[in-house]
């Protein structure tokens, strides 16, 4: 191998271990609290390593949530499309992602378990439209997909009531981030699954009436 | 609602407070300096060191200050509920129905929860934020959970229900729903999604 085959996989390898510091810094601290110099002192790069990857720590903290929403994007359709080859019945295969969903939020590179969109969104002053949109990005692609497949539900097992499609799929994302909250709280155990669980009963009640 | 008046020290103290939790909500208690506070509170430095030590003190009061004003909204909400409907279930339906329109009637979105705010932030690390934020939670859990007891008493739930974790489901959907509401460009996830909360405990309660 000569030095131009090994250059730039070892900047794609700085860039991601800076990414990595970054992600697990603000999840632990919090955006304002993480500094550029503990970030390259811990990676063992230069400042200027540092802005040759990134412009600046907005820049940063943009590219964290747009990996992390490529990530759980991802993530997502993997557990639907696994769940749907194992569970015929589109309900059954929704109910078992919902608990995967939210197993895949519990886990965490940090001491809780959080979300990046939740941390920003709680700073967001110090943020611009941006970075507003990829917060809003991550919010509609999780609706989308969770509606999709309550409409599968609902077209195999009417409701019996009129059912507001896009509040019960925001309901998943308004669980698991409020659990992820409570966890962060609280002290072992977590809740995280149990609220999960509610959210299930409730769907089969919703949906499969006779079988709650 | 009983309307204290406040002594002149208090107001002041209140009006710093107030001003803080704005900022803090806003973007985070690492980004929010004491002269921003100081002068949103339109205080002197000597008048905040009045009435806190540092900012560490602040961060206290301020939490305090948020679990103590939710937990009077509530019990006021729910004594409003059961002087209008005598049985369990359906006056803790009627609370969440008020709840939600005191979210919805906030003339911006809500502006976030101070544990929640902390909890993202290194107040985190600090071991009696943790204690009271963890207090807090606990305290509200206990209201709700003495109710969903009531409840469950006269109306067996439909399926086997963990009644801690549905007394968790409101703080859980609460603190939810407000990441949603920062993140929509229109204002009102967080009334919806206490109206979702209120349909599931009547779906899983009311007999069929």
């Amino acid at each position: 191998m000569t030095d131009t085959d090994l250059k730039p996989r070892r900047g794609e390898q700085t860039r991601k271990e800076l990414m990595d510091l970054a992600e697990i810094a603000i999840l632990e601290k919090g955006y304002a609290a993480t500094s550029i110099d503990e970030l390259i002192a811990q990676a063992g790069i230069t400042k200027s390593g540092f802005f040759y990857h990134f412009g600046d720590k907005l820049e940063l903290a943009k590219e964290l949530l747009r990996r992390d929403n490529a990530t759980i994007e991802a993530g997502l359709q993997q557990m639907f499309e696994v769940a749907e080859a194992a569970h015929p019945d589109p309900l059954d295969a929704l109910l078992e992602t919902m608990t995967q969903y939210a197993q895949a939020a519990s886990a965490s590179p940090t001491s809780r378990p959080g979300c990046l969109a939740a941390a920003f969104s709680y700073q967001h002053a110090l943020f611009d439209e941006e970075m507003q949109q990829l917060v809003l990005y991550g919010l509609d692609f999780k609706r989308r997909m969770i509606r999709e497949r309550l409409e599968r539900a609902a077209a195999k097992y009417p409701p019996r009531e009129r059912v507001d499609l896009d509040a019960l799929a925001d309901m998943a994302i308004a669980i698991v981030q409020g659990a992820m909250i409570m966890d962060r709280v609280r002290d072992p155990p977590p809740v995280m699954q149990a609220q999960m669980d509610l959210y299930r009963t409730y769907l089969r009640a919703i949906f499969a009436p006779r079988a709650a | 609602m009983a309307v204290k008046v406040l002594s002149k020290g208090e107001a002041t103290r209140e009006r710093i407070c107030a001003a803080a939790e704005r900022i803090v909500l806003e973007k985070g208690f690492a980004a929010t300096s004491l002269e921003e506070i100081m002068d949103a509170a339109k205080v002197t430095k000597s008048g905040f060191f009045y009435h806190f030590k540092d900012k560490h003190d602040l961060a206290k009061a301020l939490l305090q200050r948020y679990v103590d004003h939710d937990t009077r909204i509530m019990d006021e909400l729910f004594e409003r509920a059961d002087a209008l409907i005598d049985d369990p279930l359906h006056s803790y339906l009627a609370f969440l129905k008020m709840f939600a329109e005191v979210m919805d009637d906030l003339p911006d979105r809500h502006p976030g929860c101070m544990i929640a705010s902390y909890c993202y932030q290194d107040q985190i690390y600090h071991r009696e934020i943790r204690q009271m934020s963890a207090e807090g939670v606990l305290t509200w859990r206990k209201r709700f959970r003495e109710r969903l007891d009531a409840i469950a008493k006269r109306y067996p739930p439909r399926a086997a229900i963990n009644l801690d974790a549905l007394a968790d489901m409101n703080i859980t959907i609460v603190e939810g729903g407000i990441i949603l509401d920062k993140g929509r460009a229109e204002k009102g996830a967080l009334p919806r999604q206490v109206l979702m909360l209120r349909d599931l405990i009547k779906t899983l309660f009311a007999p069929a």
